[in-house]
């Protein structure tokens, strides 16, 4: 036994040559977070120096009438703009139902989505006779067919709903199903040694090997149900904060146009940072590999 | 003194003389005038084995060596369940073999970790599937974690690991389960020099506190002697049992301190001049 341990440790001291490991030492990994957090300090300062850059030439350019300011507004104007819509100018109620028919599009293209895609991995036939047709129909321009569902749906939610799902069932199930297909082989075979039922294959071997991709077409599904539904309620020009642009824009006021867009992309950046936050959070361990495979720190 | 049987019985005559042998103790593996053949891709059958007959005993240490192609995994797999034998019987337990089976553990070259599980939730996934209860399996996966030295890495994912180290945790796996016959297929060839060297004493002390049978196929005539009671020497495709080496080296062995001894690298130096004849046919 003490050959044992003196082995045991002898591989110790072998792995602290290899790199990757070394994130499991606590000091490095403490001076790394201080490094990091200088380094996401710096990225923060030069963020905002663009953003003031932008802003800042953008208003210096309409300002001085190089670019009309009829027709790209001004910051000095369009911020205050915004900042009334949102109080007291409605704006927040538009954007409530602009995310109302994002979410339950989205929520609708999941299900079938997920459905949809384990249909196809897990039967031949279905996916031989069935894949042709979603392929076909996949590549129809969906935001063509928006005029012909607000006919059959009408001017309300409901159109906007059956757009988006048009738009991210097809992501979300072709992701699935390519994320099913894609197990490790090696994993496969032992699930197949392992004596794994097909319901233990498909949980504890098929499903999570799956999920990152599976991750990728939900958050590439939300954005663009939130496009769905913005380009639905703009065609129509009755409800949400779609129709609200496709207004301001139909009486030419620019200003509140931008106004407008400044709301759509606080909203859409906070949708991405909660499901970055969330993607973090269930597939850890996909960060840890990737960090590895890059050599570097997480 | 070690004696490497250069005469008398302990080298079987070629061509799987084995076969009459009953040997005592009961044989955990039968394997009977075994032959296999592979589709070729013009449609013809390709002879991969050839009228292989061999007997592990139970508690046997027995490693198959042979040139690339010569239907080494092919018999493993045989043994295994995933490939039924065209021509002959194959035995396990004195049944047919059964893929699945939780007394038959398996180690592959390349560990099959599950990315998405710490190392304890890799070293509990075969008692997991083997349907034992949660308190008893994280007790077995912490203890076993402990004696292959990764009880600190408990938490860890596998891309956090050296390769060494998740050769430890896919060792874990497997014992964990507390397996009576072992099946390793080239285990430690992904591994550097000095890494494989660790493992393979780390693995021979677990073994002999273990009991179980094993059998490895393996490339590396070093690791085949320094583990081994028995190594079976292949010819080339199609594979035949070629000879049968008795290793009688005392135990317990290392495989670095094997390396000062003599009757080690006669062993070796006959094992090779059998070998090389077959790798040159190829």
């Amino acid at each position: 036994m003490t050959q044992l341990e003196a082995n045991l440790e002898a591989d110790a001291t072998v792995r602290n040559d290899v790199a990757v490991p070394r994130r499991l030492d606590k000091n490095a990994s403490g001076r790394q977070r201080s490094r990091r957090a200088r380094t996401s300090v710096t990225v923060r300062v030069i963020q905002l120096a663009l953003l003031v850059a932008l802003f800042g030439s953008w208003q210096l350019l309409a300002a001085t009438k190089v670019l009309n300011p009829a027709f790209v507004s001004e910051p000095s104007q369009y911020f205050p703009s915004f900042w009334h819509g949102v109080d007291g100018g409605g704006l927040l109620g538009l954007i409530g139902t602009t995310l109302y028919e994002t979410f339950v599009g989205f929520a609708l293209s999941a299900i079938l989505g997920l459905a949809g895609g384990y249909l196809l991995a897990e039967f031949k036939a279905f996916d031989v006779i069935v894949r042709p047709f979603m392929t076909g129909f996949n590549s129809i321009p969906r935001i063509a067919l928006a005029p012909l569902f607000v006919l059959w749906f009408g001017l309300g939610s409901l159109s906007r709903i059956v757009l988006i799902v048009s738009l991210s069932f097809f992501i979300v199930a072709f992701n699935t199903y390519a994320g099913l297909q894609g197990v490790n082989r090696d994993h496969l075979l032992l699930s197949r040694v392992l004596g794994a039922s097909r319901r233990e294959r498909f949980f504890k071997f098929v499903l999570p090997s799956a999920a990152p991709s599976i991750f990728a077409g939900l958050q590439l599904a939300l954005t663009y149900a939130f496009l769905g539904a913005v380009v639905g309620e703009m065609l129509t020009g009755s409800d949400g904060l779609g129709g609200y642009l496709a207004l301001k824009m139909g009486s030419f006021d620019t200003t509140g146009f931008f106004g407008g867009l400044i709301l759509l992309v606080i909203v859409a950046l906070a949708v991405s940072a909660i499901v970055r936050a969330l993607e973090n959070r269930l597939l850890r361990w996909r960060a840890i590999e990737l960090a590895g495979t890059q050599g570097g720190g997480q | 003194m070690t004696s490497w049987g250069v005469t008398g019985e302990t080298i079987q005559g070629p061509e799987g003389t084995l076969s009459t042998t009953q040997v005592p103790g009961g044989g955990v593996v039968r394997i009977a005038g075994v032959s296999h053949s592979f589709a070729a891709p013009d449609g013809s059958r390709r002879p991969v084995l050839e009228g292989i007959d061999l007997e592990i005993r139970r508690g046997e240490f027995v490693a198959i060596v042979g040139p690339s192609g010569c239907g080494k995994t092919t018999l493993l797999n045989l043994v295994a369940g995933l490939v039924r034998a065209e021509v002959g019987i194959v035995q396990v337990h004195g049944g047919r073999p059964k893929v699945g089976d939780p007394e038959v553990g398996y180690l592959f070259a390349r560990d099959a970790l599950l990315p998405w599980r710490t190392v304890l939730g890799n070293a509990e996934l075969a008692l997991e599937i083997a349907g034992v209860a949660k308190t008893e399996r994280r007790r077995r996966a912490e203890e076993l974690l402990a004696s292959v030295g990764l009880a600190d890495s408990a938490n860890a994912y596998p891309a956090q690991l050296s390769q060494g180290m998740r050769q430890r945790v896919a060792i874990a796996r497997t014992l964990a389960t507390r397996p009576d016959l072992l099946m390793l297929d080239e285990p430690f060839s992904a591994l550097d020099a000095q890494t494989k060297l660790l493992l393979q004493d780390t693995f021979s002390q677990l073994w002999a506190g273990l009991g179980a049978t094993v059998v490895l196929i393996t490339h590396d005539l070093s690791e085949a002697i320094s583990l081994a009671d028995r190594v079976v020497l292949m010819t080339a495709r199609p594979g035949r049992i070629k000879r049968v080496f008795e290793v009688d080296l005392p135990r317990p062995r290392s495989v670095v301190t094997l390396q000062s001894e003599e009757a080690y690298h006669r062993m070796y130096q006959q094992l090779w001049s059998e070998l090389s004849e077959e790798v040159v046919r190829q």
